[in-house]
Parts: C-alpha cells; structure tokens; sequence
C-alpha cells in the first residue's frame, strides 16, 4: 500500500502523481493542469 | 409611431441596458437574509493567459505549460452566513469568489479551490489580485468553461474572526456553506452546474480533504478531489518538522506552528495554549504575526528551536499537548470518493539573508 492510500484509511481510489522535482510553489504550478487534464476527462 | 420616434426609443433603451449592466459592477446583490454577492471584476482572455504565460512562472519560479484561456471571466465576491462549529455554532459571515466563464453556456463544470496558507488576511481568492494562486485557478479553468469557486476561510477575506488555521470543522463549514451560497448565486444568474470537483494546495489540501468529508456526509456528489503537497495529517507534517527534520524543509515553517498555535486557542478553547507553544521571547511578535498586526517578520527565527520550547521536540510529549493532540484528532477521512494525490520532492529552501520567513 503506498503511503497516499495509507493515509487515506486505505482507499483505494487514491493516486499518487509526482510532479517531479522541485519547490512548493513549483509542485501547486505544476500540478494545476494535471487535475485540469483529469477533470476533463471524467 | 414615426421612424425618429422609434430609434430614440430603441437608444434610450440601449443606454438603459448599458446603464444597467455597468451599475452591476461593484454594487451588491442581496439574496436573502445570509446571502448577498457583488461583482469585482471581468478579466479577459488577454488578461487570463499573462496570468498563464508570463505571472505564474514569475511566482513558481518554473515554467509550465498551460492550456489557453479561451473565454473572458466574471469575478463576484459572495458574502455568505455560516457557523462556528468549535464555538458552540456560533453565527459568522465569511467570504468567497466566485468566478463564472463568459460564453455563451448557461451550465458548467464546477472547481472548488481550497487556497493555501496566506499571511496576509486579503491574499484570498476573493480579492485574487491578491492572491497568485487564485489567478492561476481562474486563468486555468475558469478561463476555459469551469465555474471556480473558492472560500477565504473563517479570519481571512472580509471575515471579523481570528483566523482557524487548520482547523478542520471551521474549515469544513466555510467551504461548505460556500459551496451552497454559490449555487444560491448561479441559480440567480439562470445558471447551472454540471460536475463538481475539489482541488487543493498545500493547506488547501488539508482542507480539500476535509471538505470532502463533510461532502460525503452530507450526501453531495463529488466527481473527484485532488490536492498538491497537502499535509493531510497535520500532526505528521509538524511533528516532523520539530523531531525529524530534513534539508529541503522550507524556512517559513516557523509560521505554520504559529497561526496553528493561535488559532487552536481561540477555536478550540485552550487558554494559553500558543503560550505554552512559544518561547517567551517570541511570543509577542508571533501573536502579531497571527492577529496581523504590524511585526517585523526578521524577528521571527526561523530555527524552530529557539521558537518552540525544548519540551516540543520529544514527539511523545507533543501528541500530548494539546497542538500535537488536537492535530492529530482532527484529521480529514476520505471514505469511498475517488480522491488524487500529487507528491513532491521539494529542493531545499534556503533562509533568506536577513533570516525572515518567506511566504509560502
């Protein structure tokens, strides 16, 4: 169990996506049009 | 009715109109008794894809690929009643924005942004001139046919309260009750959604998990909820920053015990709880660092152990405090809904010259 789904009480509906490195500020940047990418696509 | 008659008509009445439209912008709309909104602003396309293009990479410090605006973006800032949980329900008026795609649709996808942590109290989505994270929202997706809402929490935005930061049943009801005014308000407008989603960053995170929970509870269909460095269980985030730290740990993480502290006293109703917390010697500046006041952020250490007691950083006596304790209590349970997680490797952050904290 990876430790996203761990701390979600083991749902198994949770993904964990690397943005890869970099800042806090970087991960936010970054991470805005993959949620974008997947809310189109449900 | 003559030909001059009628084109005098039909001007009056198109000046009406733009009268009309133009008395629209900042005047504010009463609902109900708990329920009133105003119209900030409109950004264009032009105005939403700098943001994208040339005010984002200028705040993250990456460059990053976005889809473009494509529509032009109308920003209302709702004013809406709600509760207190932790105060025995205590009655309050919080604030939010609301940012509705201009096409020619009448029903849209729906985001709910929880917005990270802030220092000062109108860095909030709805003053999002303020707030470079909000923008990025707006240009992201509201700019391209999603209607984006986005609460300021208790304390922050036009709110009268201290702020309850990380504090999870206020959180839960701002965003909430929000979630419920902006409908109230699209309904108004003649306007519907379709799909609702929550997305949330940092602190936001947090609270993106426990919206979801109180969602859940309340049977509101979520399509789905992602968050970005999110510290879902609080006590593990500022645990280890007091016994485990690590070389990328940021240097304002002085500020996240600080307004967490603070702000358990005043919700959770633990006098002297932030005292307990706080060296003396910094708790003065932090309590004005909590209650915006004037401060200067230099006298802040960032070496959290000169700004928490020794006695903090045994993690068995922390979890018995009451910061650790009621962190760890309090904690977002996401159920059966599908929920997203982005993870991080953070590069290390270096203190700036003058020791002061930077802004996260």
């Amino acid at each position: 169990m990876t430790y996203q789904r761990a701390i979600g009480s083991g749902n198994t509906a949770v993904d964990a996506v690397s943005t890869g490195s970099t800042s806090h500020r970087g991960t936010f940047a970054t991470a805005v049009p993959k949620w974008k990418s997947w809310f189109d696509g449900l | 009715m003559t030909s001059a008659w009628r084109l005098s008509l039909l001007l009056l009445v198109q000046l009406l109109a733009g009268v009309s439209a133009h008395a629209q912008e900042g005047q504010v709309v009463k609902l109900s008794a708990s329920i009133e909104y105003q119209r900030i602003a409109r950004w264009d396309a032009d105005q939403l894809n700098k943001i994208l293009q040339v005010d984002t990479p200028a705040f993250a410090g990456i460059t990053t690929t976005y889809s473009p605006a494509r529509n032009a973006v109308r920003l209302y800032r709702v004013t809406y009643s709600s509760v207190v949980p932790e105060r025995g329900n205590k009655p309050t008026i919080a604030s939010g924005l609301l940012a509705i795609p201009e096409d020619s649709g009448t029903s849209f996808p729906m985001v709910s942004y929880q917005h990270g942590t802030v220092y000062g109290k109108q860095e909030v989505p709805s003053f999002p001139l303020q707030s470079p994270e909000t923008q990025l929202m707006i240009a992201q997706f509201a700019g391209q046919g999603y209607a984006v809402i986005g609460a300021d929490y208790f304390g922050l935005g036009t709110s009268s309260e201290p702020e309850g930061y990380m504090v999870k049943a206020s959180h839960q009801q701002a965003t909430y009750d929000m979630l419920i005014a902006s409908r109230a308000v699209l309904d108004h407008l003649k306007l519907t959604t379709t799909k609702l989603f929550l997305a949330g960053w940092s602190q936001g995170g947090f609270v993106t998990m426990a919206m979801l929970e109180k969602l859940e509870q309340a049977g509101v269909k979520v399509d789905a909820a992602a968050t970005a460095s999110a510290p879902v269980d609080a006590f593990v985030a500022l645990n280890g920053f007091l016994s485990f730290p690590r070389k990328n740990d940021a240097s304002w993480v002085n500020s996240l015990f600080i307004l967490t502290a603070f702000s358990f006293e005043n919700y959770y109703g633990v006098p002297g709880l932030a005292r307990s917390l706080i060296a003396d010697a910094y708790y003065d500046v932090s309590r004005k660092a909590y209650m915006r006041e004037p401060f200067n952020a230099a006298d802040v250490p960032t070496d959290l152990h000169k700004l928490i007691r020794a006695d903090y950083f045994d993690p068995q006596f922390f979890e018995l405090r009451p910061t650790g304790g009621l962190s760890r209590r309090h904690r977002p349970i996401a159920g059966s809904s599908r929920a997203r997680c982005a993870t991080i490797t953070e590069r290390p952050t270096k203190p700036s010259a003058s020791g002061s904290a930077s802004s996260p």
